[in-house]
């Protein structure tokens, strides 16, 4: 069998490790929590380099496991961090370089329901299709369209808007 | 890429804002320390892999998955290692609560030594129960081959725990007693020289557990919490 990369997992790890980490970072909020993720999911790509080798979208087939491993943490960890958690986790882990205030931005995204916020990540860091989320999400498309939306303009008016606002209540309604 | 990625909606950024907010959800910090790490935790992996058919993480893919009659013993080689271990952790397990003793500082058979520095009239180690069984405290999928682990359960509030080993896989973790004080912490393993040792301050009251990698009980692993 004859690998359609060739890459061996540390070059995996050079190569996807960032962008794998800000999503889980993004998902999870936490620094450690993220790395122990991507470690986690770089560890099983190492067990499994049959499965990689076949995957005809390496990063997609990463971004999935990431989010299989993301599911399972949130499984383990039910309590919702506070925002004062967030912002305690944010200071350090987040480039100072945007004109988007990262904590701001990280605060509004955990604000977002965990379908939302998953799908809204899906889009951003995996450019998928409608269909391709549907799919990982076992919804029809019509549903990604509509979150995908909300997700979207509740972001947008949480980072234009004060810590008052009522984010939650617009994304729900 | 696929012809079904070609149809899709790509990236069309209405605004200028679509494309700032992509770019920002991205930009999330990710030094090279920790790609250094992920990739010492795969050659740790590796290693504890050793005697199994799967190849290191340096060879390509390609090279690796060159048999298919290879993978299929090491399917069966897997799942006959994987019944083994369960089978000697729930035995090892049984006789050690047969054996467990009361009222000993150390544990000897395992070479773990738990040696309690931690303010006396809070917490008496010795009287802590050393081993636990993996149950639903621990989540282990980071953890290849583990073959052992000890804990000791108490107040650490606020206390420093230095973990020191010759090893070189040693995975130490901080859970707190009641999850809904904070989250759970890992520190990486340690790195692979004598005496190389880790310090995680306690953030609650929490259960230390160290986890010993496969090799690592040739070796010792000292514990020491103290204020």
């Amino acid at each position: 069998m004859t690998s359609s990369h060739g890459l061996s997992t540390e070059a995996l790890v050079d190569r996807y490790g960032r962008l794998l980490y800000a999503y889980a970072f993004r998902m999870t909020a936490s620094s450690a929590d993220a790395e122990d993720i991507v470690q986690n999911v770089f560890l099983r790509a190492m067990q499994n380099q049959e499965s990689i080798a076949q995957a005809s979208n390496i990063q997609a087939y990463l971004f999935a496991m990431v989010r299989n491993e993301t599911s399972k943490w949130m499984m383990r960890n039910k309590r919702m961090k506070t925002v004062e958690d967030i912002e305690s986790v944010t200071d350090n882990d987040v480039s100072e370089t945007s004109g988007i205030d990262q904590d701001w931005l990280q605060i509004g995204l955990m604000k977002l329901p965990d379908a939302f916020r998953r799908i809204l990540l899906m889009f951003y860091f995996e450019d998928a299709s409608y269909k391709e989320i549907a799919d990982a999400m076992d919804v029809p498309i019509g549903t990604v369209m509509s979150r995908l939306s909300r997700a979207k303009q509740a972001l947008k008016d949480h980072l234009t808007q004060s810590e008052s606002s009522s984010f939650r209540n617009g994304i729900q309604s | 890429m696929s012809d079904s990625r070609n149809d899709k909606i790509r990236w069309e950024f209405a605004d200028e804002a679509d494309r700032l907010l992509r770019d920002q959800l991205r930009s999330v910090e990710c030094p090279t320390s920790m790609l250094e790490r992920w990739k010492e935790s795969l050659r740790n992996s590796d290693n504890s892999h050793a005697s199994g058919s799967l190849g290191p993480s340096e060879i390509a893919f390609d090279k690796v998955l060159t048999s298919t009659m290879v993978r299929g013993l090491s399917q069966r080689w897997w799942s006959i290692a994987s019944a083994a271990t369960l089978i000697c952790l729930v035995v090892g397990w049984s006789v050690f609560q047969w054996r467990k003793p009361s009222d000993q500082m150390f544990y000897t058979q395992s070479q773990i030594v738990l040696n309690g520095q931690l303010n006396p009239t809070t917490v008496e180690l010795a009287k802590l129960p050393w081993f636990e069984s993996v149950g639903s405290q621990l989540s282990l999928s980071r953890v290849i081959n583990t073959e052992t682990l000890a804990s000791a359960e108490g107040d650490f509030s606020g206390a420093i725990v230095k973990i020191s080993s010759a090893s070189d896989s040693v995975y130490v973790m901080a859970y707190p007693l009641s999850r809904s004080l904070g989250f759970s912490r890992s520190l990486r393993p340690v790195p692979g020289t004598s005496g190389g040792w880790v310090m995680a301050a306690m953030e609650s009251d929490g259960v230390l557990v160290v986890i010993a990698t496969k090799g690592s009980l040739k070796n010792w692993i000292n514990v020491n919490a103290f204020t």
